[in-house]
């Protein structure tokens, strides 16, 4: 690019040129949403297995508190290498950096006041997770990931319906598998698509 | 009569930096170049003059063992862009 003096016309096509850069810019990878959609169903099917075919209905709550020892420290470590490569930071990105920290906050709660009163967590999971990947969908402009997050929602209200604790492990992982791992997938696939435009 | 065009403005790279930094609260020097695809002299000169006008501000920090060029628009650098857009709007509609 020159620098060279400009039509009217011209400076309008600069402008809409390098506004369209930012705004076309797709601001997450969907590596998180890999990471932990793929953790969270691996927990879901050991869970399975072990209320099922061990009927170790107690012990198996441990793969919850085993599934953030491995994801935690690969989101931080993941995370950071982002953040140094990023030559650029917008709007939209620190909005979409704090909703997932406000999830992270509201999950960790969510799940400590229902160890407390002693009732299953997993519908109010649901309902926080559809919320944020609501808003993901929308700051993305990604429709998958909206109707991702109407998966969690109906999934929050039909949870409370399946009986045995094996199968409510094994509809959590369906919906998770739905609603936000293959969501994950397709803005992966998108992500390494227009980087390579 | 028309009124002038801001001249710190009205120059190809400036305004592209300038168009840049509008979407984005702050662009690194490496992201000019790679968007502008300017030489780094000729970006280093037009950024010292949106600073020395103070449109935009430039902080130099490390990214590991490199230097880094960290550009954020002024308030006054968004007036301004605000006002060159409407003066434009104005030659365009005559």
């Amino acid at each position: 690019m020159e620098n060279s003096t400009l039509s009217k016309e011209k400076s309008l096509e600069i402008i809409n040129e390098m506004i369209a850069i930012t705004r076309n810019k797709l601001i997450d990878d969907g590596f998180h949403f890999l990471l932990w959609g793929t953790l969270i169903v691996l927990a879901c099917i050991v869970q399975f297995i072990m209320i099922y075919f061990f009927g170790k209905n107690e012990e198996s709550n441990w793969v919850w508190m085993a599934m953030p020892l491995i994801g935690v420290p690969l989101s931080i470590i993941y995370g950071k290498k982002k953040k140094e490569i990023a030559q650029s930071s917008d709007f939209f990105s620190r909005i979409y950096m704090y909703l997932w920290i406000g999830f992270g906050i509201s999950l960790f709660l969510t799940i400590f006041i229902s160890i407390l009163y002693q009732h299953s967590p997993t519908s109010f999971i649901m309902i926080i997770t559809g919320f944020a990947v609501f808003v993901s969908g929308n700051i993305l402009k990604f429709q998958p990931l909206k109707w991702g997050a109407l998966i969690f929602w109906l999934g929050s209200l039909c949870y409370p319906m399946i009986e045995q604790d094996a199968f409510q492990a094994l509809f959590y992982a369906l919906i998770v598998s739905i609603g936000y791992l293959i969501p994950g997938y397709m803005l992966s696939k998108k992500y390494k698509k227009e980087a390579y435009v | 009569m028309f009124k002038p065009l801001d001249p710190i403005l009205h120059s190809e790279l400036r305004l592209a930096i300038i168009s840049l930094m509008i979407g984005n609260e702050s662009i690194e020097f490496g992201y000019i170049k790679e968007k502008t695809k300017a030489t780094a002299g000729n970006i280093s000169v037009q950024l010292q003059k949106l600073k020395d006008a103070d449109y935009i501000s430039i902080e130099k920090s490390f990214k590991g063992n490199y230097p880094l060029t960290t550009c954020t628009i002024t308030e006054k650098g968004l007036k301004a862009f605000e006002e060159y857009v409407k003066t434009l709007e104005t030659y365009i509609k005559r």
